[in-house]
């Protein structure tokens, strides 16, 4: 089972990337994250699934018409294509600061470790990386991110909003 | 000047720590040449002809005499004993050792200095106005908006990975030092009817291939809400700017594709779904950025105090050009020439350096700013030191009186260096220098600006000169295309090409020809270069350029 890295550690990874439209009836069998299209032709029937399915779409391709359904998915994966490719940051940062999506927000594909602690900030929640040695890698470097002048997409602050507050 | 806490050091030091783990995968192998090449950039580390080049922020043009001390340190230690003041308030090292580079990020943090974004596809070093602060047409200081715009995007976790590069420059005077509309996003602080302080915001400038001036995408912004407007460029930027083609990549191409009422509609619809309270600057906090950036102790003087032995014609020449007028009563501006014939254009040693940093404590308050035209300022000197200052300055080959002359010449380092470059700078630099070095020639032609870039990356925004010569591949050999109107300052434009690129050996010679025809043509030593450009058009100029050869 491939591992992720989730709440300060690299840990077994429960769902399973469906990269193509999934059997139907697999969704009664495992935690699977279909393609957007497919999720929302299935979504009115999953009420009575174990496991609500989540699902994943490419960066950039996250549209208006999402905020509606989004927290119906209890995952949701964005999928770099290029690690130079930022535009998942920004997508990240919409569904949550826009869309309000609490649930799992996950960074998948062609990803380096570091640009994890930016993926963390912008609102993703657990980060899916091919080999396991670039997660502890990704680990290592977040231990030197501990500071920022924004903070991030939960705690957002202006640079010297602390500053002004500790003087006051 | 600003001065870090405990916060800035942190996340300085966090980033040398960063970026030393990566170095030391990168030497081992363990990341790949693909995968470091945007990490190494956004450290400001080039790979270049001869060696690593190292790019440095001096974070909207300001540096005190430590820093400079620290620089020349650097220089000594680890590159061959000079340094390049860039167009952009950047200084590069172009000899250093990459496996010494974290050393040397060490030795910045150390004096409150860093090379975060000073290169790729991120918001590079916010640039600003060099006489922010002394010069007496400036509705507010811009330099503590700067130093807010340095922190919020330093780092910033949406904006690491754009499409390409992004510029942000910052003006608080109605005269353009900064070149705010030849940049991504160029801020104007104004004051609205009920005398609030804001911004005018321009979006979509740029050099390089495509060059294009800003347009306004919005009239006013209430100073507390800059950083949350930005965002919403910059996230618009970041979803829709195109990355199929570098060439297309930057917000200018954008802006263009959408015209800039459609651009600034969906601008404004992102800011207002993302409004919120914790993205306003409090005035707490506005006041607490101003509070680095207060007055230095001006000694109370009288105007017209500077002393200039009538015989010193030397003197006399360098008072005319290289010394501005001080919004203080006594004091002026130094222009530190950076332009020698012995040197290239922004070129500067170990030994200046540690002279400027002595020079900047005893005469301007331990401070110096570069410029637009790689050229430094110490912008707090007294009247009466000036002689003193001179002599001390002309003994270090820092007091070329030419500034604002065609001579005072921008120039990118170019093919003798980069490896972006199609054809080399320098040497055309210098053959042009050869033609023009009688001063009282320069003199009589007035203000001039002369930019050489090497390539079309534009570093010496050629586009924006009077006369700019950009260096271009034929078949291999050199060339170079001559672009004749641009203008900054009072007003931007754009320069026109004049015609077909020439040989290298041709070059100066067409600029001679070039200058010739404005003499003939102008009404008097005011009559500027582009006035009379635009008067004429472009056609006797080509026709003298190209008449022999045609």
């Amino acid at each position: 089972m491939p591992h992720i890295l989730k709440n300060g550690s690299v840990q077994l990874d429960s769902w399973q990337m469906a990269e193509e439209a999934a059997e139907p009836n697999s969704l009664t069998q495992s935690q699977l994250i279909l393609p957007f299209e497919q999720w929302l032709k299935l979504q009115p029937d999953f009420e009575g699934l174990e496991h609500t399915p989540g699902f994943w779409l490419d960066a950039g391709q996250v549209t208006d018409e999402m905020e509606l359904v989004i927290n119906a998915a209890p995952v949701v994966a964005i999928r770099f294509t290029s690690f130079t490719d930022g535009t998942g940051f920004s997508d990240a940062s919409l569904l949550r600061e826009i869309f309000g999506y609490t649930g799992e927000l996950r960074a998948t594909g062609t990803l380096l470790p570091d640009q994890v602690p930016y993926l963390l900030r912008c609102g993703f929640d657990a980060i899916a990386l091919s080999e396991q040695k670039d997660l502890e890698q990704a680990l290592q470097l977040l231990s030197l991110s501990a500071e920022s002048y924004q903070g991030s997409v939960t705690a957002p602050r202006t640079p010297f909003h602390r500053r002004t507050q500790k003087s006051s | 000047m600003y001065r870090y806490d405990e916060l800035d050091h942190q996340v300085v030091r966090n980033r040398v720590l960063q970026f030393s783990n990566q170095m030391e995968r990168y030497l081992k192998g363990e990341i790949s040449e693909e995968a470091f090449l945007p990490l190494r950039l956004q450290n400001g580390l080039y790979v270049q002809k001869h060696a690593p080049m190292l790019r440095v922020a001096i974070p909207y043009g300001m540096l005190s005499s430590n820093q400079l001390r620290m620089l020349a340190r650097i220089c000594w230690d680890h590159d061959k004993g000079y340094c390049h003041i860039t167009t952009r308030q950047n200084v590069q090292f172009n000899w250093v050792q990459m496996h010494e580079v974290p050393d040397i990020l060490n030795a910045l943090s150390s004096v409150e200095m860093h090379s975060i974004q000073t290169s790729g596809n991120c918001i590079r070093n916010t640039t600003s106005d060099p006489l922010a602060g002394v010069c007496d047409d400036e509705v507010a200081d811009p330099r503590p908006y700067c130093e807010i715009i340095r922190q919020w995007s330093s780092l910033h976790p949406e904006f690491a990975f754009l499409p390409r590069k992004f510029k942000i420059a910052v003006i608080g005077a109605e005269e353009d030092r900064a070149s705010i509309r030849l940049h991504d996003i160029g801020l104007q602080l104004v004051l609205d009817e009920s005398g609030a302080l804001g911004f005018k915001v321009w979006v979509g400038g740029g050099l390089g291939r495509t060059p294009m001036l800003a347009q306004v995408v919005r009239e006013f912004l209430p100073q507390e809400q800059l950083l949350g407007y930005l965002k919403a460029i910059l996230r618009v930027y970041n979803r829709y700017g195109r990355r199929d083609n570098k060439y297309k990549a930057r917000i200018k191409i954008l802006v263009g594709s959408l015209g800039i009422e459609a651009f600034s509609q969906q601008v404004e619809a992102e800011y207002q779904k993302n409004y919120r309270d914790d993205t306003l600057l409090t005035e707490e906090e506005i006041d607490y950025a101003k509070s680095f950036f207060s007055a230095p102790e001006y000694a109370p003087l009288i105007a017209e105090e500077t002393t200039a032995p009538a015989a010193d014609t030397a003197y006399g020449r360098w008072l005319e050009r290289n010394i501005w007028q001080h919004k203080v009563p006594g004091y002026r501006i130094v222009t530190i020439s950076l332009k020698h014939k012995n040197r290239a254009p922004g070129d500067i040693t170990t030994h200046q350096l540690e002279q400027i940093a002595d020079l900047a404590e005893q005469y301007s308050f331990g401070e110096v700013r570069s410029t637009q035209q790689q050229n430094l300022l110490l912008t707090d000197v007294k009247g009466s030191d000036l002689y003193a200052l001179w002599k001390q300055l002309d003994a270090l080959d820092l007091a070329t009186p030419t500034a604002g002359t065609l001579i005072d010449t921008v120039c990118c380092p170019g093919g003798d260096f980069c490896n972006l470059a199609n054809a080399r700078s320098l040497p055309i630099n210098e053959a042009i220098l050869q033609r023009f070095g009688d001063l009282q020639q320069l003199y009589n032609l007035g203000d001039l600006s002369l930019r050489i870039s090497g390539c079309i990356n534009a570093c010496a925004h050629h586009h924006i000169a009077n006369i700019g010569i950009l260096g271009v591949d034929k078949n291999g050999e050199e060339f170079y295309q001559i672009t004749l109107g641009g203008e900054t300052g009072q007003r931007s434009s754009i320069g026109k090409v004049l015609g077909p690129s020439l040989p290298m050996e041709r070059v100066a010679s067409a600029v001679e020809k070039i200058i010739d025809v404005y003499v003939e043509h102008r009404a008097d030593s005011n009559d500027s270069f582009t006035a009379v450009y635009e008067r004429l058009g472009k056609a006797p100029f080509k026709e003298r350029v190209y008449a022999s050869h045609s």
